[in-house]
């Protein structure tokens, strides 16, 4: 109790200050070892196998509460408010991470896209925005952070003592509708696609109830409340691309329409069981039984989240997370779990985890639960990699389809009849008079 | 030479054209054109007049091919053979995006697009006349209709439609005859290889998003120029015909952004004063990938004379090229021919030094290039006019590309000997867009200002 009130205090604390334009100041909570004779063995064992964290919204907390973001930057090897900085990072052993290069659904910040999703916002920019901060991010600290792509990457930074870092972005509201923006990301370092946030996406259907709601989902927004056909298309285009889906946010029907759909193995980067507590932003148990080793099994992984309200409102603590994944691990098996955090995208985080440099924590659980050494290694990194190189196989297979051509059947400024210029003035003659038939056949239809 | 007997229809369509033009505030330039400007008669005229003409062009075009084949000396052709002519400005990618190829639906994909010019394809520019017209290296734009006027921090699609341009051309790219470009290495390699050796362009700033950072995300997608304005207002800077100084943001971004040396910034478009004071403050190379001189033609698009006078080889000056563009409007209503253009190039050398010129022809994005420069199959031509006018086989490989890539090289030593320098951290200060949703503030101010918290657990 008392912990909540001085992570509480502490957050408002910084937001106060940083409103105040004084200079930020955090005041983390001090480590206390869950289980201090597991202690010097987490440490061993975080020290030997890279822990890679599958969510933090790091570039959208220095977005937020800096009017030039950039400014940051040199901050995050001092102290930087929300879970994760640097140094703490360090401290808690942490290996590699996917920072999210996301932009907020465009209600958050007050615009409406519509009932086709087709209205213009800056989601685009802010995506673009984002993954150039963690680009100037790791230019910045060349020493201890390396970007990453693949598996190989990742571990390669971890033999040099760097974090590696990769990028997701946080729904497809993201994307604004198009295919092409896919494969931009993708070419720009985004490694997955969560197919929704809290919104509903022209792709996928959302679960809604995030962090701060109530926890009840949304209206739905498409027939079935899953996958749209154009969400089946981009889950096809993403397997090509080598880009991992992710299913975190979704609605359940969206979850089993991407299973079925995608090729390659899937993740939820940072979820629950809903069988341990009954939250939609949690898994539920006929759509684990979907996922493990076997021939119609989708071979992905579920890693974890740290967020007390989808563990545990009453019982938020580092035990009750490895309950989820016990269950979690008893349906799929210990090579399909992983450790997402949601770090920087939640109010509080569980007690023993309430920031970066707590990981021994985690650790020492499972050990005390009789976790192995190999499963350990597993679910701080092993099995994300496997799962990776299993992404990165598929893509290959697929490397003789050509990219995807469909077009979001809903935009009507595709083709672009109303970019000629005044009276057509940029158009050669014969490309006017095909933009003048084809405008006379759109009228008629 | 022949003159196309077919013309007069065509020049008659083009002054109607001119008049019948739709008002937008985009198209200052437009409005400030050298013809008498009234709206005369509907503008359905255009879609009567516009196939009439098409055929009367069609054949003109077919009927001087023929004949001019000849008249294209055989040193022309050796040259282009041995080093690669680069069109610094060619608009594919809008043609493309404008016209529908495929489907009952009659929707414009890249991928399919991308295949079709292939073959013979409606505009200036498919792979048939770029062979025809030994084409070695293309700058193809990313363009986005400037679509907000003064009010370019709305939301819009820009962003979103400049990737998918993006997208478009490096579906192109994978294209067998097309090989992607980024230095005068690549460039070499790509003509070697029997390629068209394909660089990317950005033009208009409003496809920046208001953003340093989109800049340097545009330069990670491979782009190597961005015109900082098309006919609109961006946070950086004003379009030609506007008096308006730069934005601080755009001279923030030019003074301290590390980057500078990868995307090169191109003039064409803005206004004089963003002209001059790029110049001045940058020292950047002074790049103009699609204009003309304004003395050789007055129109607010063209280059005025003090800036012409800053660029050439000497102590204190700038060593930027500018590449002539074939548009008739820019080039001269009065006459526009090839010849035209060839004057052109030779004014601004008399200006500016042979080692400052180079070509830009603005394909695809206009309706009508001068006659003897109709579509990509007549770069010989031009090519062939120089050679008879007495430029040496050196003046000419720098015309054909030489002397952008010499700029090239430099620029990108530049961006080698200032990789350390911090990058800009400068945010346009007009922005209200922020990251923070509003349900989230308001709910932090009412918790701050509740003096005892109400806590769960």
């Amino acid at each position: 109790m008392k912990l909540h009130l001085c992570a509480l205090i502490s957050l408002l604390g910084s937001i106060a200050a940083s409103q105040s334009q004084k200079p930020l100041e955090t005041a983390p909570s001090p480590y206390v070892p869950l289980h201090p004779e597991l202690e010097a063995r987490s440490r061993e064992i975080l020290a030997k196998y890279p822990l890679i964290d599958t969510h933090i919204d790091l570039p959208a907390t220095m977005r937020t509460i800096n009017r030039r973001p950039m400014d940051a930057i040199p901050k995050l090897n001092e102290s930087h408010p929300g879970h994760f900085d640097l140094p703490r990072a360090k401290a808690g052993g942490l290996g590699g991470a996917f920072f999210t290069a996301n932009a907020s659904c465009p209600g958050a910040y007050g615009r409406d896209v519509g009932p086709d999703f087709l209205d213009p916002t800056e989601t685009v920019q802010h995506v673009l925005e984002s993954i150039d901060l963690v680009k100037n991010t790791l230019a910045y600290y060349p020493t201890l952070m390396k970007g990453a792509r693949t598996a190989q990457d990742v571990r390669g930074a971890f033999s040099e003592g760097r974090l590696a870092v990769l990028m997701g972005l946080e729904g497809t509201h993201g994307l604004a509708n198009s295919l092409s923006t896919s494969r931009m990301y993708a070419e720009l370092g985004v490694r997955y696609m969560t197919l929704t946030h809290v919104c509903h996406s022209s792709f996928a259907s959302s679960n809604g109830g995030g962090a701060g709601t109530s926890g009840s989902t949304i209206p739905p927004a498409h027939p079935g409340n899953g996958l749209t056909p154009w969400g089946i298309e981009l889950v096809h285009e993403l397997n090509r691309l080598g880009v991992m889906v992710d299913l975190s946010h979704t609605s359940d029907n969206t979850a089993r329409d991407a299973i079925k759909a995608s090729k390659a193995p899937v993740v939820w980067t940072h979820s629950g069981a809903r069988a341990i507590n009954n939250h939609p932003r949690n898994v539920p148990d006929d759509i684990l039984e979907m996922i493990g080793d076997g021939p119609d099994k989708n071979n992905g992984i579920i890693p974890s989240v740290l967020f007390s309200t989808f563990i545990d409102p009453n019982n938020a603590t580092t035990a009750r997370v490895v309950d989820h994944i016990e269950h979690i691990a008893k349906i799929v098996g210990k090579n399909h779990v992983g450790l997402g955090s949601d770090f920087n995208g939640i109010s509080l985080a569980v007690e023993g985890m309430e920031d970066v440099s707590k990981w021994p924590n985690m650790i020492q659980e499972l050990l005390s639960r009789g976790w192995t050494e190999p499963e350990i290694a597993g679910i701080m990194g092993g099995n994300l990699l496997r799962v990776m190189e299993e992404v990165e196989v598929v893509k290959n297979d697929l490397s003789n389809l050509p990219p995807s051509p469909e077009v979001y059947y809903k935009r009507t400024d595709l083709p672009a009849h109303e970019w000629g210029g005044p009276n057509m003035a940029y158009l050669a003659p014969d490309v006017q008079n095909i933009v003048v038939q084809q405008r006379r056949l759109r009228d008629e239809l | 030479m022949v003159r196309n007997k077919l013309t007069p229809p065509n020049r008659m369509l083009m002054q109607l054209q001119l008049r019948v033009a739709a008002e937008l505030r985009c198209s200052m330039w437009w409005a400030t054109d050298h013809s008498d400007f009234s709206a005369l008669g509907p503008p359905c005229l255009s879609t009567i007049l516009v196939p009439a003409a098409n055929v009367g062009s069609l054949y003109g075009t077919f009927y001087k091919t023929a004949f001019q084949q000849k008249e294209v000396s055989e040193g022309a052709l050796d040259l282009m053979s041995a080093h690669p002519l680069i069109d610094t400005h060619v608009d594919l990618p809008l043609i493309l995006r404008a016209s529908a190829h495929t489907d009952i639906d009659n929707r414009s994909n890249p991928v399919e697009a991308a295949e079709q010019i292939a073959g013979p394809y409606p505009g200036h520019v498919d792979v048939p006349k770029l062979r025809q017209g030994k084409l070695g290296g293309i700058f193809m734009a990313v363009r986005v209709p400037c679509r907000s006027g003064t009010d370019y921090f709305l939301p819009s699609d820009d962003v979103r439609d400049a990737l998918e341009q993006v997208d478009q051309i490096q579906l192109i790219m994978e294209e067998k005859e097309f090989q992607y470009a980024r230095s005068s290495e690549d460039n070499l390699k790509a003509f070697k290889a029997g390629k068209f050796a394909t660089f990317i362009g950005v033009e208009g700033g409003h496809m920046l998003g208001n953003s340093l950072s989109i800049l340097c995300i545009w330069a990670q997608l491979g782009v190597r120029y961005d015109t900082l304005t098309h006919t609109g207002y961006n946070a950086f800077a004003s379009s030609a015909g506007s008096g308006d100084p730069l934005d601080p943001l755009y001279i923030d971004g030019l003074t301290k952004l590390r980057l500078i040396g990868t995307v090169m910034i191109d003039l064409s478009h803005v206004s004089d004063e963003t002209m001059r004071q790029s110049i001045q403050i940058s020292k950047a190379h002074a790049l103009f990938f699609h204009s003309a001189a304004r003395a050789w033609w007055d129109h607010p698009r063209n280059i005025p004379d003090d800036v012409l006078d800053m660029i050439r080889s000497e102590e204190g000056k700038n060593n930027g090229v500018i590449h002539c563009v074939f548009c008739d409007k820019f080039v001269g209503l009065e006459d526009p021919t090839l010849q035209k253009v060839a004057d052109l190039i030779e004014y601004i050398a008399k200006n500016c030094g042979r080692a400052h010129v180079g070509i830009g022809s603005d394909f695809d994005g206009i309706d009508y290039s001068v006659e003897g420069l109709e579509d990509a199959t007549k770069y010989p031509d031009l090519i062939s006019e120089m050679m008879a006018r007495g430029w040496t086989d050196e003046e000419i490989i720098g015309l054909m590309g030489g002397n952008l890539m010499r700029v090239l090289d430099e620029v990108d030593r530049v961006q080698q000997r200032s990789k350390d320098q911090e990058p800009s951290g400068a945010v346009y200060d007009q922005r209200t867009d922020d990251n923070l949703p509003g349900l989230a503030r308001g709910h932090l101010e009412e918790r701050s200002n509740n003096l005892t918290l109400d806590i769960e657990d």
